[in-house]
């Protein structure tokens, strides 16, 4: 490789740690807030990613590589994993988290549903009709326990294996069947409070 | 909880663990078995299958537009930060 072209690779990537922040800051802080939905708290991760990749950047294969971007978001990935550790090390799988009443209000006590799972109409297909529904999507998940909401982020959006998150969030297998079942219930229910019918298809019903 | 006397209760919650998990055959069975009859737990499947599809293929449109961007003095912060290790560093 000539020098230029070694040059212009170590002043700019992964290589020069002072383009950091203009480079990866905005992407990495995305994909923090979506998994955590704290600021403050992604603003942090992203630090401590930094940090935590100017200590080994030295030993890194990735240096002045475009692999960069993938190599510091790996970083936070295990970051976001600790931050949730933490946050449910001391704590035990909490009354709320069991107590409330999804299973009980969609079902009657022959097992049938006790309101019908109703029609969405209309599935999201242009951008702007996506947005929409992510937003709706984004609010529901919201509105679920601290729990229930980080055990659906990390199943649906990291598509993390049941023990994994069992560890990470603290609970019995058994609890997160429940808590699972419990949160899809929630969220099909709160989207469909929402999101449009397909008003034509529903009175011709 | 035997395969033809599956209700909509318990439908709904192997639905949920056959996500996670390959159930066992008679469970499977079962499940399609009730589908067949009964569109309400049909349209929970599909619902929740959709869910996990837009998910993954559009997870950047759940972030509010508002917070694409990290805020610009947490980024200064940053930039000291990165500036303070990298030259302890050398």
């Amino acid at each position: 490789m000539s020098e230029i072209a070694e040059k212009q690779r170590s002043d700019e990537g992964i290589g020069n740690p002072e383009t950091w922040v203009d480079l990866y800051a905005d992407s990495l802080f995305c994909y923090a807030l979506l998994r955590i939905a704290d600021k403050g708290v992604a603003e942090e991760l992203v630090q401590e990613t930094f940090v935590a990749a100017l200590s080994t950047l030295g030993n890194s294969q990735f240096r002045g590589e475009s692999a960069g971007k993938t190599w510091l978001t790996g970083i936070l990935k295990h970051k976001i994993s600790d931050h949730l550790r933490k946050k449910y090390r001391h704590q035990a799988q909490s009354f709320e988290d069991i107590n409330n009443n999804e299973i009980e209000d969609s079902f009657d006590v022959k097992g049938n549903w006790r309101v019908k799972p109703g029609l969405w109409g209309m599935e999201p297909h242009k951008r702007y009709e996506q947005q929409e529904f992510m937003a709706i999507l984004a609010n529901c998940i919201s509105g679920l326990g601290a729990r229930q909401a980080d055990a659906f982020r990390l199943r649906e959006l990291d598509g993390e294996q049941s023990e994994e998150i069992c560890k990470v969030l603290n609970i019995s297998p058994t609890n997160y069947w429940v808590l699972m079942h419990r949160a899809r219930l929630a969220m099909r229910r709160c989207i469909e409070r929402y999101w449009p019918f397909d008003s034509q298809r529903r009175t011709t019903r | 909880m035997r395969m033809w006397i599956f209700n909509c209760r318990h439908v709904a919650r192997l639905v949920s663990e056959s996500m996670d998990y390959k159930l066992s055959f008679g469970r499977r069975l079962g499940i399609r078995f009730h589908l067949l009859m009964c569109s309400h737990c049909a349209r929970y499947k599909k619902q929740l299958y959709f869910i996990r599809r837009i998910i993954s293929s559009h997870p950047s449109l759940m972030n509010d537009t508002t917070h694409l961007t990290m805020d610009e003095n947490a980024k200064n912060r940053l930039r000291k930060i990165i500036s303070k290790n990298n030259q302890s560093k050398d």
